[in-house]
């Protein structure tokens, strides 16, 4: 009888290896057994991740009362609580333009206070502000303050101090309106009509309503207040910024045109007053990597014409335009400053233009025309990768860090880790020191699904994904390692560490699944990923155990996915024999959406192990 | 028990003995399909190449005729590779390879920037325009053959280095035979030159090498007859493709040779095993991979332009959907439901030139289409608008003339029923209150609308060989929407709509130059200017009067037609067509997407059209309105199913 069984068994083998190349549809759990291997555990993940604040479902409090708060969560600003007594202030930005009775038009902030409970959750508390305001989350009032601001989207945290940046670069009072969507109140602002928000030298000045957007705007994360436009930074699409320790020094990154996207650095004549000091505009020597700082006239009352169309002025000084600068991030380990560069598909045309005009383009822009072979401004060039730059504070140097990619060319054929390992248009960036040790986190947020920036394996639409890199280590794209993949057609945003670097926030912007059944899910949601030291932990240890060569399977930290040391074709079927998963020549098999139980990954030649999945 | 382990032995040296054929077998295959891949991407390249160089040596004033040759090469050498690209990068195909003549725009620069269209069909529009060649011409050409030669070689280093797998492979035959089938024959391709069928063939030869691959297996595994099938239906399509562009039956075309092919490969892939698309990852799915034929409900997966996924889209939100689709409470007076704009008798539309606002005393700016197929669309209403099917309903609803109310209100409105509560809590298995948001009404009402496709009109069973019969009329109706009318480059099979082939991650919009009346000789400009006013992303000049693609199915039910409603029938709309649009009866409408030639449509060929049109009609289980709306617990307002008005 049990002969028989083993058989049948057999034969089915057989059959399967002659009809069903590797992987049969279908197999008896029982002919696994002769195979078996191994027996592999996936743990529950060392992260955590937690809801914090829903768009659209959380309310927020405005001084006209409480509403639905707005989406499109993009960066989030951080200050610390002084008196210890919670995790500190966060803010999210919301990119968007809307008019909004409550909230005001444009686009908006809100605040709220973090805090650790006893069993190392997060949980927003409840506060009541200086204007009397009570609940959890707080709406950030511009209208009655500086005049309203649209898209924030990137910003600037430091010193216990946060700014919003408003990148929607418009030129018109009828653009911002929008037939009436956008900003619906266009007469001429004053500014410093409210005090304490004016600007030395500015009070009293009247101005078209759109030259009132796109500066950098400094709130106070306690009272979920506006402060004051940055007037003397001048009038760019900023995207982010950083400020420097020293309480003098800032740095600003433009995601403007491609060719025409500053570089700008202020310094201020006394720590921690930046409304007085100097404006600097980076200009790189021709055929070099070094540059200068081209001081700009910042004078509020007597350089106002330059200041509210800065790139008028650049263009005659020769100034660097950038292919899009997104955001920056001061890694305090090396003192260098890391500056993520989006790119554009088909820049050549805007280089062209530029260059007409009087700008001037990095080296690196140079080197990747060269590299494809075309002209810089020919419009047979592509940059639809984007990079990682570094910006070096001892000889003001800007280089390529880290290119998107890869680029797939004869040269190269397709690198073997590709497409699981694969890098595009990078967005956020922010550094986590943890155990030791320096990790730099890149968000993307992909510019288009042409170039094979979605590989075709099965996805479709866009799936960004937020990734760390160990700087001790080689910054290439292999040495990527997964922190998060967004929500099918959402943007991963927004980066905050806190919690001595155990606890990192992010936003997911507009996703566009609905598969959990979990309001947070279908809205902007900015989450807590808690863990981060056991993360750090587990992975060092996945590098250093593992043995090249013979093939075996171990679970990735985050338990997404299961890992093999070589590239392999496998396959993962359940308890009962059937087949949910094949993969071909890959390290990794996804399983974040299986449940737990009992599978079973088998290979081509027909070994097979057991995975328990513990979620 | 020594007879058992040598038994066990012998099965085992022979499954080793099997697996190692197998492997030869299997290596050999691998061999021969990397050597297409080395044959047409090598000639696809040097193709290019050779026309970026005759557009170097070409003088003004030269005849455009000098390129021709060069440029059908390279058209002849890129179809040989277009299924396989196609599956790759579609994205690539529509923004650089050969995607549609027409400017778009940057989906994310910070500013609203025009990229000028490249590709095959600029170059063709280019180089059939005028046959003397200007300098602006001689400029252009340049560096629309340098910007393909760069995504060309892009294409070429991609399907060299892709890790094909046997899946990836019968599905690109499965794109290719879509592609074919929706645009291939319908003239896509050609915006000026003279469209031909031969532009086919090097696609289906493509095809039918790579299939041809899987011979020896299919003999190890007896699934000969199937690829023997599938060989023959491609040779019969390669026969057919050899007929003039006017001459040739698509209906039987499809019928008997691409819908059966396309079922074919389905067929091998399920027979040997092979995994499929919806097997490798937890990403979406569009185009179902097991559906058995193009002209079927089963095609697409509707749940990829929902975000939700078979399993959360349960009967129980389904039904919550339907309670709300015709259930005024939605709207801030009790009086307007959804199904007040959209009635099921009439295709879930109201037979209006643009709908009854709220209070009756004035209209909406636009007319209401059918909900039926809506859920195959990546973007929603007319101006395009919404990215999500379920964030519709939230338009409505804070619309002043529609719901005319606020969503925080709608929800207080629904929370005082303890029957939406329930189910409620059921279809989104949240408990308390907070399982009423407008988030979940949007989910359950695009739940309920996801369920309102329609795939079983007389045509979609007559092409998928069902026995159903269609008359000589509607025979030659479709045949001239899918070739000489230029309809279906516009209105895509399988939707009849403007959902775009074969990759279906995109919905158009056209600009045609709709009159505010039916009137040819004093018309007058409508003022709606749709794309250019919606997502503020897209307020450009090159979408002003741009309006979403709808459907063709059921349009025998959905009169008036156009965004502004001013069409009363299908006659009115086939002339307004046939005189090339809004540029056709001699207005300057700058960016009009509609060829704008007068299409020499003969009477019987307008009715003909019409008559295929009428074809497409199937409402069927789609109609029925609820018996009985849920109760509420204080509001004692009478509350008329689907609206008083």
């Amino acid at each position: 009888m049990k002969m028989l069984g083993l058989f049948a068994a057999a034969a089915i083998a057989a059959t399967g290896a002659m009809t069903a190349q590797d992987f049969p549809v279908r197999i008896e759990p029982v002919t696994m057994i002769p195979y078996l291997q191994g027996r592999v555990v996936v743990p529950p993940s060392p992260l955590k991740y937690q809801n914090i604040f829903v768009g659209g479902v959380d309310s927020v409090e405005t001084e006209m009362g409480r509403t639905a708060a707005k989406q499109w969560h993009d960066y989030i600003g951080y200050a610390a609580d002084a008196t210890g007594s919670s995790l500190g202030y966060i803010i999210v930005n919301h990119e968007m333009i809307e008019a909004n009775d409550k909230i005001g038009d444009g686009g908006g902030m809100t605040m709220f206070k973090l805090g650790k409970k006893a069993d190392g959750t997060l949980e927003v508390l409840d506060q009541t502000l200086a204007d009397g305001r009570k609940g959890k989350f707080f709406n950030v009032d511009f209208k009655n303050t500086v005049g309203e601001t649209g898209m924030n989207c990137g910003g600037m945290s430091g010193l216990g101090r946060v700014w919003t940046a408003e990148e929607w670069y418009q030129t018109t009072n009828k653009m911002i309106n929008a037939d009436g969507k956008g900003f619906r109140d266009t007469s001429d602002f004053v500014i410093g009509s409210k005090q304490p928000s004016g600007f030395p030298g500015l009070d009293g000045k009247t101005i078209k309503r759109f030259q009132n957007l796109n500066w950098m705007v400094e709130i106070d994360p306690k009272t979920a207040k506006a402060v004051r436009k940055y007037y003397n930074w001048g009038r760019q699409g900023f995207e982010g910024g950083q400020v420097m320790p020293d309480g003098k020094t800032i740095f600003l990154f433009e995601d403007g045109a491609a060719g025409r996207s500053i570089l700008t650095k202020f310094v201020a004549d006394v720590a921690g007053d930046y409304t007085k000091g100097k404006t600097y505009f980076y200009k790189q020597d021709a055929g070099k990597y070094t540059g200068t700082w081209v001081e700009v006239p910042n004078n509020p009352a007597t350089d106002w014409d330059i200041l509210v169309a800065p790139h008028n002025w650049a263009k005659t000084k020769g100034i660097t335009g950038f292919t899009r600068l997104e955001w920056g991030a001061f890694n305090k380990t090396d003192g260098k400053i890391y500056i993520t560069e989006t790119g554009q598909d088909r820049p050549g045309a805007n280089y062209k233009s530029a260059l007409a005009d009087g700008w001037t383009l990095p080296q690196h822009t140079y080197d990747r025309a060269k590299e494809q072979g075309v002209a810089v401004d020919s419009s047979a060039h592509m940059d639809y990768y984007g990079r990682v730059l570094v910006l070096d504070l001892t000889d003001n140097s800007v280089r390529s860090f880290l290119e998107g990619g890869p680029y797939i060319t004869d040269a190269q054929a397709v690198p073997s880790r590709y497409p699981e390992k694969h890098f595009s248009n990078p967005d956020g960036i922010g550094f986590l020191y943890v155990n030791g040790k320096t990790f730099m986190v890149v968000e993307e947020d992909l510019n288009g699904v042409n170039f094979g920036r979605m590989p075709n394996t099965g996805m479709r639409g866009t799936n960004c994904e937020a990734w760390l890199l160990d700087m001790s280590k080689a910054p290439t794209i292999d040495n990527l390692y997964r922190l998060a993949i967004s929500q099918y057609g959402s943007e991963v945003t927004g980066f905050a560490s806190l919690d001595d670097g155990n606890v990192v926030l992010m936003n997911s912007q507009h996703p566009d699944n609905a598969t959990i059944s979990d309001a947070a899910a279908k809205n902007s949601l900015t989450f807590a990923v808690s863990g981060l030291k056991q993360l750090v932990s587990s992975i060092e240890k996945d590098n250093d155990g593992r043995t090249q060569g013979a093939v075996s399977v171990f679970p990735n930290p985050t338990s997404t996915q299961l890992n093999f040391t070589t590239a392999v074709d496998a396959a993962l079927y359940d308890a009962t024999g059937a087949r949910v998963r094949v993969v071909r020549e890959t390290t990794s098999l996804d399983i974040a959406d299986l449940a737990s139980g009992v599978y079973y990954v088998r290979f081509a030649d027909g070994s097979t192990q057991q995975v328990v999945i513990q979620r | 028990m020594n007879r058992y382990v040598i038994t066990i032995s012998a099965i085992a040296g022979l499954i080793i003995i099997i697996g190692a054929l197998a492997r030869d077998m299997h290596t050999e295959r691998r061999d021969k399909q990397r050597a297409i891949l080395e044959r047409i991407t090598v000639s696809a390249q040097q193709a290019t190449e050779a026309f970026a160089v005759a557009t170097q040596n070409i003088q003004p004033g030269d005849s455009a005729k000098r390129l021709l040759a060069f440029y059908e090469d390279v058209r002849r050498a890129y179809k040989a590779c277009e299924p396989l690209i196609e599956y790759l990068d579609p994205g690539t195909v529509t923004a650089h390879v050969n995607g549609a003549p027409l400017p778009k725009l940057d989906p994310k620069s910070t500013f609203i920037e025009v990229l000028e269209p490249e590709g095959l069909q600029v170059i063709d529009e280019l180089l059939f325009e005028d046959d003397v060649i200007s300098v602006e011409q001689i400029t252009l050409l340049r560096d629309r053959a340098d910007r393909l030669l760069t995504a060309m070689r892009y294409t070429a280093s991609l399907l060299r280095a892709a890790p094909w797998t046997d899946r990836m492979m019968l599905e690109s035959v499965r794109t290719g035979v879509m592609r074919v089938t929706a645009m291939g024959i319908t003239g896509f391709d050609r915006p000026a030159s003279n469209p031909t069928l031969a532009d086919n063939i090097p696609a289906l030869e493509t095809l039918r090498d790579i299939l041809a691959t899987y011979g020896p297996w299919c003999e190890v595994a007896s699934t000969q007859k199937i690829l023997a099938e599938a060989l023959s239906h491609i040779d019969a399509a390669i026969g057919d493709m050899r007929t003039p562009f006017d001459e040739c039956d698509r209906v039987e075309l499809i019928r008997t040779a691409l819908d059966p092919l396309y079922a074919d490969v389905a067929r091998l892939q399920t027979a040997l095993q092979i995994e499929f698309a919806d097997e490798v990852g937890n990403g979406l799915v569009v185009v179902n991979p097991r559906g058995m034929s193009m002209f079927a409900d089963d095609v697409f997966n509707p749940y990829a332009t929902t975000g939700m996924t078979a399993v959360s889209h349960s009967p129980e939100m389904v039904e919550l959907g339907r309670l709300l689709f015709f259930d005024p409470v939605l709207s801030s007076t009790g009086e307007r439901a959804c199904a007040s704009c959209h009635q099921p008798e009439l295709a879930f539309t109201d037979g209006r030139k643009t709908s009854l606002a709220l209070g009756k005393t004035k209209s909406i700016q636009r007319n209401a289409p059918t909900l039926i197929n809506s859920v195959y669309a990546r973007r929603f209403f007319y101006d395009l608008r919404a990215l999500r099917l379920n964030d519709v309903i939230s338009h409505v609803v804070t619309h002043e003339d529609e719901f005319g109310s606020s969503l925080l209100d709608m929800v207080g409105r629904l929370r005082d029923s303890d029957e939406y509560m329930q189910r409620f809590e059921r279809a989104f298995n949240v408990k308390g209150p907070e399982a009423i948001d407008a988030t979940h009404v949007g989910l359950a009402i695009g739940a309920y609308v996801a369920t309102l496709r329609s795939f079983n009109s007389r045509i979609d069973r007559y092409l998928r060989g069902e026995a159903v019969q269609i008359s000589t009329s509607e025979r030659r109706g479709m045949n001239l929407f899918m070739g000489k009318a230029v309809c279906a480059t516009c209105h895509f099979p399988p939707t009849f709509a403007g959902y775009v082939p074969p990759a279906f991650v995109e919905s158009e919009s056209e600009i045609l130059g709709v009159p505010m009346r039916v009137d040819t000789a004093n018309a007058r400009p409508d003022s709606d200017v749709g794309r250019a006013a919606g997502i503020r992303r897209e307020h450009s000049e090159i979408y002003r009067h741009s309006f979403k693609t709808p459907t063709v199915r059921n349009v025998e039910l959905t009169a008036p037609y156009f965004h502004n409603g001013a069409y009363q029938n299908l006659e009115q709309v086939v002339d307004f067509y046939a005189r090339g649009g809004g540029k056709g009866i001699g207005w300057d409408v700058p960016y009009q997407t509609l060829p704008f030639d007068n299409l020499d449509l003969t009477a019987d060929d307008r009715r003909d059209i019409i008559a295929f049109m009428r074809a497409l009609t199937d409402t069927t289980g789609l109609t029925k309105r609820p018996t009985r709306l849920p109760k509420m617990r204080s509001s004692t307002a009478r509350r008329t199913i689907g609206g008083d008005y």
